[in-house]
This record gives structure tokens, sequence and C-alpha cells, in this order.
């Protein structure tokens, strides 16, 4: 078990395959994390979440076969953790389609207006920029986060979104613009360059 | 006017950054010049690192607990209905080539055969619904 957790994906997918289940066991153990953040971002609920990532590695398997080694697995189990988060989202009452899914933009928190000691500058800083995350229209959130928390590339995007780059790109250069404009309207006090 | 200067510089970095190719060489170079001379948006570049800094150390949600251990019992689960299907397909396919060998040879061997692929099929069996219920027990 120590050996495989150093394998390559395409290597353990490539065992799995060959009949070596333990090898998709090191997968699942390898991205349970950033699946449920993943899923997470999108539901917004613990248990959806769950249900989302467990969801989306039985998927996961049981396309395996059609797979093609050579192609990134991360962004294609991405994508179907997006899809399936998505179902969830489509299939509850609040929303009816995918795009008031995407148009919605989610009120603002209220923010606290206490001030804070220097030392937890940073740490307010980031429930500041999860406010503005929050804010963002669900679409121009996902996108920033994978680009700049999960540092994903353009064309790694491209496939979980299913969305050409160009487009990727242009939902990201709205994302960072709205980013920058949300924290502008932040009150003085609650920013970092008191 | 140099308000809209600025303006237009963060802009073309921002075009800049998500890709490269979409400024000429003068369009950058004129953009780094700005930058180089113009303290308000060296400031502003500072609170946009900032940013992508805290963005990229924001803290993830744990993985709830047993959640990976769940998603392993259902692949399992999924993996030994499969085995299933396809042993049971085995079995049959053991079937066949019995019935076919008792047309070759006829009844005499025939016998022997059909107590041998009955001892298989029975065997799967058992095993299969051993491996089930440990299955269910352990989910």
């Amino acid at each position: 078990m120590q050996t495989l957790q150093t394998y390559t994906d395409d290597k353990l997918i490539e065992l799995t395959l060959a009949g070596e289940q333990r090898c998709y066991e090191v997968l699942v153990r390898r991205y349970t994390r950033l699946v449920f953040n993943i899923a997470f971002q999108i539901v917004k609920e613990e248990g959806a979440a769950a249900d989302v990532t467990q969801e989306t590695f039985l998927k996961a398997y049981k396309a395996l076969a059609r797979f093609r080694i050579g192609q990134k697995f991360k962004p294609w189990l991405l994508r179907i953790a997006t899809n399936s988060a998505l179902n969830v989202i489509r299939a509850s009452s609040q929303h009816t389609s995918l795009d008031d899914l995407l148009i919605e933009s989610p009120a603002d928190e209220p923010r606290s207006k206490e001030d804070i000691e220097s030392e937890v500058e940073s740490k307010m800083l980031q429930e500041e920029l999860s406010r503005v995350l929050a804010s963002l229209k669900p679409i121009h959130r996902h996108i920033f986060l994978l680009r700049y928390q999960y540092d994903l590339s353009y064309e790694e995007i491209s496939e979980v979104m299913n969305e050409p780059v160009s487009t990727i790109k242009s939902l990201l250069f709205r994302a960072r613009t709205a980013v920058r404009e949300r924290f502008k309207e932040m009150p003085e006090a609650s920013k970092t360059e008191r | 006017m140099a308000k809209d200067l600025c303006s237009v510089m963060r802009t073309n970095f921002d075009r800049y950054d998500v890709d490269s190719k979409e400024l000429t060489q003068e369009e950058t170079a004129g953009m780094q010049k700005h930058f180089e001379s113009c303290a308000p948006c060296q400031s502003w570049l500072a609170k946009w690192e900032m940013l992508r800094v805290c963005t990229k150390q924001m803290e993830e949600l744990p993985v709830p607990a047993g959640l990976t251990d769940r998603i392993i019992a259902s692949i399992e689960k999924e993996r030994s209905s499969v085995s299933i299907v396809r042993e049971f397909a085995f079995a049959f396919g053991c079937f066949a080539i019995f019935i076919a060998l008792t047309m070759v040879f006829g009844q005499g061997t025939g016998q022997e055969l059909l107590t041998w692929c009955s001892c298989f099929v029975l065997l799967i069996s058992a095993q299969r619904l051993c491996s089930s219920l440990q299955l269910g027990e352990a989910t």
C-alpha cells in the first residue's frame, strides 16, 4: 500500500483495470478531500457534498474502462463531481434550471465591524475573501477557486466545466473583476490595510 | 486623466494575467513602465497578489469522518455485483459446454460432467452469498 501511494494516477488506473482493486482505493484516498470541497462549493451543504463525493467516485469507477490513458484523471473526476453537484441543485425545488443556478447571486452575509488585532489580519482577510466569494455568481466562484485555490490550468478547467478555453478565460476575467469590486465595496474597517 | 490611465493599465493587466497573448508587446511594455512609476497601481497590484495568496491558502473543509470508508465500501459492493454476473456467466458457459459434450460423447460421460458442473455452480453461489453477507455486515 505504501508503494501504491507513490504511483501516478495513470498507473493506478491501469492497475485497477487489470483487476488490482486496491489501486482505485488509493485514488479515492488521494482525491476525496478535493472532490468533497469542490462539491461543497456548489451544494453548500456538508451532507449533500458527501453524497455527491460518493456518487462521483462510484460513477468514475463504472466509467473507468472508458477513461483514456494519457488523459488527465483529476479534471475528468472533477467534471463528474461538478455535474453530480449541479444535478443535486437542479433536483432541489429552489432551482428550476441551470441558468437560474449560474445567475444566482447569494446575498452577502452581515459583516462584523468589530475591530481586530493585527496578528489575526490574515485570518480576517480569509474570512472576508470567503464572504466575497460567497457573493459571486456560482460559476465565477467555481472557476476562480479552480484556478487560484486548486491551481488548475485553463485546459483542465475547460475540461471540468465542459466549456472552451476561451470561455473559461472570459469567465475568469469577469470573476477577478467581480472579486476586486466586492473588496472595494467592503467597509474600510474590515479591510486589512488598516 | 491619470486615473483613466491607471484604469486602462489595470484592465490590461487583467487581460495579460489571464492570457499573456491578449496584449501586444508594446502594450505589455507600456503597462510595465506605468506600474514601475505609479504608486497607486503598485499598491493595487500588491493587493491583488495578497488576494491570490490568500485564496491559495484558504482552508479546505476536512472530509467528514467515515466518508472515505463509505466510498470504498460502495465501490466494493459495485465490484461484487459485477463479479457475481461474471461468475454466473462463466458457470452457465460451463453448463453449455457440458451440454455440448454430452451431445458429442453420449450420456455415460455426461453424467460425470453434470456432477462436476453442478458442484462448480453450487460452490460459486455459496462463495458469492458469503461475500455478500460479509459486505452487508461491513456496511
